[in-house]
C-alpha cells in the first residue's frame, strides 16, 4: 500500500498505479483510485452558511453528513451549471482527527487508468505566485496531460482546515 | 505421576530434607497402594501431617492449603464409604498434592492454578466439601474450566477479563460501601460486598496475582469478622475499606498497564501499609469514633413519626418480644396486638426501605458500539420509513388495507426508536453515588462535616450524556463543599449546625433533566462579586446587573472568588470550564443563592445528545432546525412594533418587550428572505436570560431529529450546531442558539 501512495515518483522504479481521470473545463486530473470511495451523480446540496465559497455545502450520503466541495471554484474556475455529466467523487482523507469523507464536485468523470511511475514527470515551476505542491506530477496518456492531484493537499491546504472560514 | 522420583539429584537417600522424606513416603504409598488399602491410607495421612509440620517451622505460609486438602480428603477416605468408590481419583488427587508442596519445598512457589484445579477436581470427582476450598473454587470456575496446563502468562484474555470485572466489583463494593455506611448493620450490604471482594479474591489468586490477592483476602476476613458480628461496623471500618478499595484498584490498574504492554503481571506496589491498617482495625486498635447510628431509621421511629402509635406502646409490644426478634418482627407483633394496620407497616416499611432498595433486574451486557449502532440505524430507519411514507408515489395508491399497513409500520418504527433510545437510558444513580463518596473524602480533607443528600437518583440519562454530566457535575461538588460550605466552627457560629448539607437533585423537566447541586453554606454574595468582577475588568466600572447576571459572572474566564489556592479546587480551572462543558452539552447554568444561606447550582440538559426535538422553519429556499427549548414563542410583529435606532440597530417590541432583531436571511447570506418583519415571522429564543427575535419566512413544523456532525472541518460553523437527515432525505442544518447570541453581539437588551 504505502509503495503505491506514489512516494516514489523520483525512484524511477516501473510500478504504476491505477488512476481516475476526470474533467474540469479543459483540462484531464488524475487522482489515486485509492482514496475514491464512491462517484455518485450529483444530489441536492445544503449549503452551510459562513463557509468558503468552494464548499458548496453537505449532503447526506446513506444517512452520513459530508461536505462537498467545488473543484471548479477551489481552483478559481469560472462556475458553471451543473449538468447530466457533473459528479461528485466521494474520497476518503487521512486527517488528524481521523478518516474523513469529502465529496468533490467535478464537470464529469473520465476513466480509470493504469500510470506508471515512470511515465510521471515533475510539475514544471510555474514561478512564485502558483504554488505546486498539491500536484503530484504530469502524466502523458494518449497524447494527452494529466494532472495528477494529491488530493488530501488539495483540500486540507488552505482548504478543509477553512472550512468554518 | 510426579514425585521424588522425578528428581534423580536429591534421590540419594542419607541427605534427603525431612520434608523429601515425606514426600517419599506419599508417593511410594500412592503408587503401591490397592483399593481400600486403609494401612498405605494412613501412611499418606502421616505424611501430609508431618510436611503441614514441617511447612510451620519452616515458615512456608503457602504449604498448609494443599495440607489441610489432603488431609481432609484422606479423613473422607477413611471414614466415608462414599469417598471410597472414587479411591483411584483419591490417589491421583494426593500424588498432585504431593507435588505441589514440593515445588514450593524446592524453593519455588505454590502454583495456584495447579492448586485451584486439584479442588475443583476433589469437589467434582471425590465429592468431598473442603473448608477454604470455596475460594479455590471460584478461581477455579472463573477459568472457565481451563486446563491446568494452560499458559497463563500468555494468556492476556484472562487478565483483561480479570480487570474489567474486579474493577466493576470494585465499583459496585464503593458503591454498596456507601450504603453500608448509611446502615452499618445491614447484613445484606455487607453480604454483597463480602461476595464481591471473595471474588476478587478467587480470581486474583487462580492469575497468581499475590497482593491483590492477598489484600482481598484480608479484607474478606475483616468483613467476616463483622459478618459474623465479631467487629462493629465503625467509621475506620469502612475508611480502611476504602483504602483497600482504592490500593487494590491501583494495583490492577497496574496489571492493566502491564497486560497491554505484554509484560506479565506479578509485580506490585506494597500492601504492607494497608493489611497493617487492616490488622488494627481488625484488633480494635483504631480511636476512630464510635459506630455511627444507623441511618435508615427503626421502624418503630417511622411509625411514632407518623403518629400511628406511640412510642409506649412499641415498648410494651417490645417487652413481649421473644429475645431473638428481628426487626420485621416487630411490624408482625403491632399487627398481631392490632395497634398499627397492615397497611401503615407496610408504609412504614417502605419508607425504611428506601434507601436500600436494591431491585435486581436481569441484564445482559453488550458492547456499546454495537448499541451505538443499533440506535443509528433505528434512526436511519425511521428517516427511511417517513421518505417512503411520504413518497407522492405512494401518497397516490388507493388502498385503505395498503394505509392500514403502513401506519402500522410507521407506529412500529416510532416504538422502535422509543426502546432504542431507552436502551441508552441510564439512572443517575451511580454517578450520585461515586459523589458521595467524593464529598465524603474533600470534607475529611478540608476539615469540615458535610453529609451529601440524594434526591430522584433513579432519573434516567443518556449514558453517553452521563459520562459528559460527571466532570461538570464533580467541579460544582468541589466548588460546593470547597467554597461552599463553612467550616464547622463558623457554621455554628452562624447559628447553623455544624453538620453542612450538600444536595444532589435530578429530575425531568420538559424534554430536559435537570441536576442540581444546592449546599447550606455561606451562599454568595453579590455585592463581592461584582466588585471583584470590576476589578478583573470582567464587567465595565459602575455598571449595573441584576442579581443573575452577577451570579453568571462567576462563570466568566478569569474569575475566581476563592481566596486562596487549594488542593481541593481553585486550581486555575474555573467554573468558566464548567459553563463551556455545559454549553457543549446544549445545557445551561443557573445559579440561585442566599447570602448566609446557601447556593443552588442546576444545571439543565437535554436527555440526550443523540436526539434534539424541534421546529422547522424556512428562510429563503433554506431550512433549519431551531431547538425547541431555546424557542419563546413565533409571531408575526404588526409593523408599528418594529423599531429602529439611528436606522441601523432593529428592535422588535414583543408586549412590553424590546428585543434586538437577528435577520437570519442576513446571517446566512440567503438572497431571496422576507426583508419585512411585518411579511415574515419572527422567533424569540432565548439563551442564558437573554431574548432576540429571529426573522424566519415561515415555519414548516415540528419535527424530532437525529443530531449528526457535518464532518471534519465544518463543525466549527458559527451559528450551526450540527445536520440532520430531514424527511425527504435532505440535510437540514441545526442552528446553535447561543451561537447566533454571539455573532449577534452579547449585549444587555434594551427592556
Amino acid at each position: 500500500m504505502a509503495e503505491r501512495q506514489g512516494k516514489n515518483v523520483a525512484t524511477g522504479s516501473a510500478k504504476s498505479s491505477k488512476f481516475l481521470t476526470f474533467q474540469l473545463g479543459d483540462e484531464i486530473y488524475g487522482l489515486d483510485i485509492l482514496k475514491v470511495k464512491e462517484i455518485i451523480g450529483i444530489m441536492d446540496i445544503t449549503p452551510v452558511p459562513q463557509s468558503p465559497g468552494y464548499v458548496k455545502g453537505v449532503l447526506n450520503l446513506r444517512g452520513k453528513i459530508i461536505p462537498v466541495v467545488d473543484l471548479r471554484l477551489k481552483f478559481g474556475f469560472d462556475e458553471r451549471e451543473y449538468t447530466e455529466r457533473t459528479c461528485i467523487i466521494v474520497v476518503e482523507l487521512e486527517m488528524a482527527e481521523g478518516k474523513m469523507l469529502v465529496g468533490i464536485i467535478v464537470d464529469a468523470v473520465s476513466e480509470v487508468t493504469n500510470i506508471s511511475e515512470t511515465d510521471i514527470e515533475p510539475t514544471p515551476e510555474f514561478g512564485a505566485s502558483f504554488s505546486t505542491d498539491y500536484i503530484r506530477g504530469m502524466a502523458k496518456i494518449k497524447g494527452k496531460v494529466v494532472i495528477l492531484l494529491d488530493i488530501s493537499l488539495v483540500l486540507s491546504g488552505g482548504g478543509l482546515g477553512q472550512f468554518a472560514g | 505421576m510426579t514425585s521424588a522420583q522425578d528428581n534423580p539429584g536429591q534421590a540419594g537417600g542419607a541427605d534427603k530434607t525431612p520434608a523429601e522424606v515425606q514426600f517419599d513416603r506419599i508417593s511410594v504409598a500412592v503408587l503401591t497402594a490397592s483399593r481400600d488399602d486403609m494401612r498405605k491410607l494412613g501412611e499418606i495421612l502421616s505424611a501430609f501431617e508431618q510436611i503441614g509440620k514441617i511447612a510451620a517451622t519452616e515458615g512456608r505460609t503457602d504449604v498448609p492449603d494443599a495440607v489441610t486438602a489432603g488431609d481432609a480428603v484422606g479423613t473422607a477416605l477413611m471414614f466415608d464409604d462414599t469417598a471410597r468408590k472414587h479411591w483411584d481419583q483419591a490417589m491421583d488427587i494426593f500424588g498432585r498434592l504431593a507435588s505441589c508442596c514440593q515445588e514450593v519445598f524446592r524453593g519455588g512457589k505454590m502454583n495456584r492454578p495447579v492448586l485451584s484445579r486439584i479442588f475443583s477436581d476433589i469437589r467434582e470427582q471425590l465429592e468431598i466439601e473442603i473448608e477454604g476450598g470455596e475460594a479455590e473454587e471460584a478461581a477455579a470456575a472463573a477459568s472457565g474450566g481451563a486446563d491446568k496446563s494452560m499458559a497463563l502468562d500468555q494468556d492476556k484474555e484472562l487478565y483483561t477479563d480479570f480487570i474489567t470485572e474486579s474493577m466493576e466489583h470494585l465499583d459496585s463494593i464503593e458503591i454498596k460501601m456507601v450504603d453500608l455506611e448509611a446502615a452499618p448493620d445491614d447484613s445484606e450490604t455487607l453480604n454483597a460486598i463480602f461476595r464481591a471482594f471473595h471474588t476478587i479474591k478467587g480470581v486474583s489468586g487462580f492469575l497468581n496475582l499475590r497482593d491483590v490477592n492477598e489484600l482481598a483476602h484480608r479484607t474478606e476476613t475483616l468483613l467476616d469478622m463483622a459478618r459474623r458480628n465479631e467487629l462493629p461496623v465503625t467509621g475506620s471500618v469502612i475508611d480502611v475499606i476504602f483504602e483497600a478499595i482504592d490500593g487494590m484498584k491501583g494495583m490492577i490498574r497496574d496489571v492493566s498497564e502491564k497486560v497491554s504492554a505484554g509484560a506479565t503481571a506479578r509485580e506490585f506496589i506494597g500492601t504492607d501499609r494497608i493489611i497493617a491498617r487492616i490488622t488494627a482495625v481488625q484488633e480494635g486498635r483504631d480511636d476512630s469514633p464510635p459506630p455511627r447510628q444507623a441511618t435508615p431509621p427503626r421502624l418503630g421511629d417511622v411509625l411514632v413519626e407518623q403518629g400511628k402509635i406511640t412510642q409506649a406502646e412499641i415498648n410494651e409490644t417490645l417487652s413481649d418480644q421473644p429475645e431473638s426478634g428481628e426487626r420485621e418482627t416487630l411490624g408482625m407483633l403491632l399487627i398481631e396486638d392490632k395497634k398499627v394496620s397492615p397497611k401503615d407497616v407496610a408504609q412504614a416499611l417502605r419508607i425504611q426501605k428506601n434507601a436500600a432498595n436494591a431491585i435486581e433486574t436481569q441484564d445482559i451486557r453488550v458492547n456499546i458500539h454495537k448499541l451505538d449502532g443499533l440506535v443509528d440505524m433505528v434512526g436511519e430507519l425511521v428517516i427511511a420509513q417517513s421518505l417512503v411514507c411520504n413518497d407522492p408515489d405512494v401518497m397516490s395508491i388507493d388502498s385503505q388495507r395498503f394505509y392500514r399497513n403502513l401506519s402500522q409500520l410507521g407506529r412500529i418504527t416510532s416504538e422502535l426508536q422509543k426502546i432504542s433510545m431507552s436502551l441508552r437510558m441510564v439512572p443517575i444513580k451511580n454517578t450520585f453515588q461515586k459523589m458521595s463518596r467524593m464529598v465524603r473524602d474533600l470534607a475529611k480533607k478540608s476539615g469540615k462535616e458535610v453529609t451529601m443528600l440524594m434526591e430522584g437518583e433513579d432519573t434516567e440519562v443518556d449514558r453517553n450524556m452521563i459520562e459528559e454530566i460527571h466532570d461538570p457535575l464533580v467541579h460544582m461538588i468541589r466548588n460546593s463543599v470547597d467554597h461552599g460550605v463553612e467550616k464547622p466552627d463558623i457554621r455554628l457560629a452562624a447559628n447553623k449546625s455544624a453538620l453542612g448539607t450538600v444536595t444532589l437533585r435530578a429530575f425531568h423537566h420538559g424534554g430536559n433533566v435537570v441536576i442540581a447541586v444546592e449546599d447550606d453554606g455561606r451562599g454568595l454574595d453579590p455585592v463581592k462579586i461584582l466588585a471583584k468582577g470590576q476589578e478583573r475588568g470582567v464587567v465595565a466600572a459602575g455598571a449595573s446587573l441584576s442579581e443573575s447576571e452577577i451570579f453568571a459572572l462567576l462563570f466568566e474566564p478569569g474569575f475566581s472568588t476563592a481566596e486562596k489556592i487549594t488542593d481541593i479546587s481553585g486550581r486555575g480551572v474555573g467554573l468558566d470550564v464548567v459553563k463551556r462543558n455545559v454549553e457543549k452539552l446544549r445545557g445551561t447554568i443557573e445559579t440561585r443563592s442566599t447570602l448566609g444561606q446557601g447556593s443552588t447550582f442546576q444545571m439543565k440538559f437535554p436527555l440526550t445528545l443523540a436526539i434534539i426535538d424541534g421546529i422547522v422553519v424556512r428562510v429563503g429556499e433554506q431550512r433549519y432546525i431551531m431547538p425547541t427549548n431555546s424557542i419563546v414563542e413565533a409571531l408575526r410583529p404588526p409593523r408599528e412594533d418594529y423599531l429602529t435606532v439611528e436606522q441601523r440597530a432593529e428592535m422588535i417590541r414583543v408586549r412590553e418587550e424590546l428585543l434586538p432583531l437577528v435577520r437570519l436571511h442576513r446571517l446566512f447570506s440567503i438572497h431571496n428572505g422576507i426583508q419585512n418583519p411585518w411579511e415574515g415571522l419572527v422567533v424569540v429564543i432565548e439563551s442564558e436570560g437573554q431574548k432576540r427575535a429571529v426573522l424566519i419566512d415561515e415555519l414548516l413544523g415540528k419535527q424530532e431529529v437525529v443530531i449528526k456532525t457535518l464532518g471534519g472541518g465544518m463543525s466549527n460553523v458559527r451559528g450551526i450546531s450540527g445536520g440532520a437527515i430531514m424527511g425527504d432525505g435532505r440535510v437540514g442544518l441545526i442552528l446553535d442558539v447561543s451561537g447566533i447570541f454571539e455573532i449577534t453581539g452579547r449585549q444587555a437588551s434594551f427592556n
